[in-house]
């Protein structure tokens, strides 16, 4: 009879204890793991919803050459020194005007590439184990200028020419700096009052755009992934307002057998 | 004499379960518990497995996704952003240059012209016949409403009239 009676309340103890010690906290757990499932349950959808998005976009642009050519054009991927001054030295005698220096800046001055934030392969940010801070290695490229100094004679009317022709080359570039003076101008810089003279000499520093192709970094949030949509309406712009065609560069023969006479 | 009933009447009280089928329940109670804990035991297991293979999927999946078509997306959204940004720049020189045609007066005539676009200055040296020209072309500038500042920096009598520095800043 007393086991009888003390059975009651040893099960209900045992009961308890269980429940608090071993079920519930295995209960928790699970609703954690589950939470988690479905989280990366939501990761993967996104991430093939994304893929999907990003294969329809290639197919779109690789069937839209002319943009991607525009594109190139205006923004090159590469300084392209050749294409420069073969579009100056273009412009310049096209316009009858006379190149008296022409030089590339060795160092140019441009926009740093934007930082951001590493991510492990589960899009999780990468953070210093030291300090705590993100950990920065990666960069989406910014625009960057090969800026190049012209040094021309001509008229003030071809002068003109050149600058508005510059303005419309297919290549975006923008004129930084320019100097106008009588051609005149002595050997201590001060220009030689001459009202009758035509004749001017120009220096004019453009900055020609280019802008290095993505290398590491994807922005996988990036709203292109999401809505889908290209924005080709600047391009258009671009095709309207550059029209100044430069003959493209070609080299007609290769080798020559003395290569110190012409 | 009063009869008195002392029989007590069990008829209405209620009877608790025996300890045996309190056991029972209780016993039957732990089992399930048991049970339920040893199900979740292996449910959780399960899961931890499929979190595991998904994970597992979704790193592959997104150095799939990074190494193909999106990059060249990314690339071609990115120089897009570029253009629609560069697209809304004005090229500012000739724009310059037509204003400085439109404010001379007859009389003057410039020996240098330079334009800084940063600063959105232009820096002059004009000739003028005599300062009465001086004063006009200054007039001229200010009347414009195309600059901020005007200064003149000196000027100087030469044979040929007077010639002065100005420095002009864009509004």
């Amino acid at each position: 009879m007393n086991l009888k009676i003390l059975a009651f309340p040893v099960l209900i103890f045992t009961i308890i204890v269980f429940s608090i010690w071993f079920v519930y906290p295995v209960y928790s757990d699970l609703l954690i793991t589950r939470a988690k499932l479905n989280e990366i349950n939501g990761k993967l959808e996104n991430i093939d919803q994304k893929t999907q998005m990003a294969e329809k976009l290639n197919g779109e642009i690789s069937s839209k050459a002319e943009y991607q050519n525009i594109l190139d054009g205006f923004l090159p991927a590469e300084r392209n020194e050749e294409q420069i001054i073969n579009e100056v030295n273009d412009i310049i005698f096209g316009g009858g005007m006379v190149f008296y220096s022409l030089a590339f800046k060795e160092k140019e001055t441009h926009l740093e590439d934007v930082p951001v934030p590493s991510l492990d392969e589960r899009g999780n940010p990468i953070t210093d184990p030291v300090t705590g801070q993100p950990v920065y290695n990666e960069v989406i490229p910014k625009i960057k200028n090969a800026q190049i100094t012209i040094g021309g004679i001509g008229d003030y009317d071809k002068i003109r020419g050149f600058l508005r022709k510059i303005s419309s080359l297919e290549r975006m570039n923008s004129v930084s700096s320019i100097r106008i003076f009588k051609a005149t101008e002595n050997s201590s810089g001060t220009e030689a009052d001459n009202a009758s003279s035509g004749t001017l000499k120009m220096e004019a520093t453009v900055d020609f755009k280019y802008l290095d192709k993505v290398k590491n970094t994807i922005d996988m949030d990036d709203g292109i992934f999401t809505t889908g949509q290209l924005n080709l309406s600047a391009l258009d712009q671009v095709k309207e307002t550059r029209n100044t065609v430069v003959p493209e560069l070609r080299t007609e023969t290769e080798g020559k057998q003395n290569p110190f006479v012409l | 004499m009063v009869n008195i009933n002392l029989k007590i009447d069990h008829a209405g009280e209620k009877k608790g379960p025996s300890p045996i089928t309190a056991g029972i329940v209780l016993g039957s109670l732990l089992l399930l518990l048991m049970l339920a804990y040893g199900g979740m035991l292996f449910y959780k297991s399960r899961l931890d497995k499929k979190v595991e293979a998904g994970n597992t999927e979704y790193v592959a999946k997104v150095g799939a996704f990074k190494a193909g078509k999106a990059k060249n997306v990314f690339d071609f959204q990115n120089r897009l952003n570029n253009v629609i940004n560069l697209s809304g720049e004005k090229e500012k020189t000739v724009e310059v240059l037509v204003n400085i045609e439109q404010f001379m007066i007859p009389d003057l005539y410039i020996n240098s012209f330079e334009y800084d676009k940063t600063k959105g200055e232009i820096n002059m040296s004009l000739n003028a016949k005599n300062y009465n020209g001086v004063a006009k072309q200054l007039l001229k500038f200010k009347n414009s409403g195309y600059f901020s500042d005007i200064q003149v920096k000196g000027s100087e009598v030469t044979e040929k009239g007077v010639k002065f520095p100005v420095t002009l800043i864009v509004k």
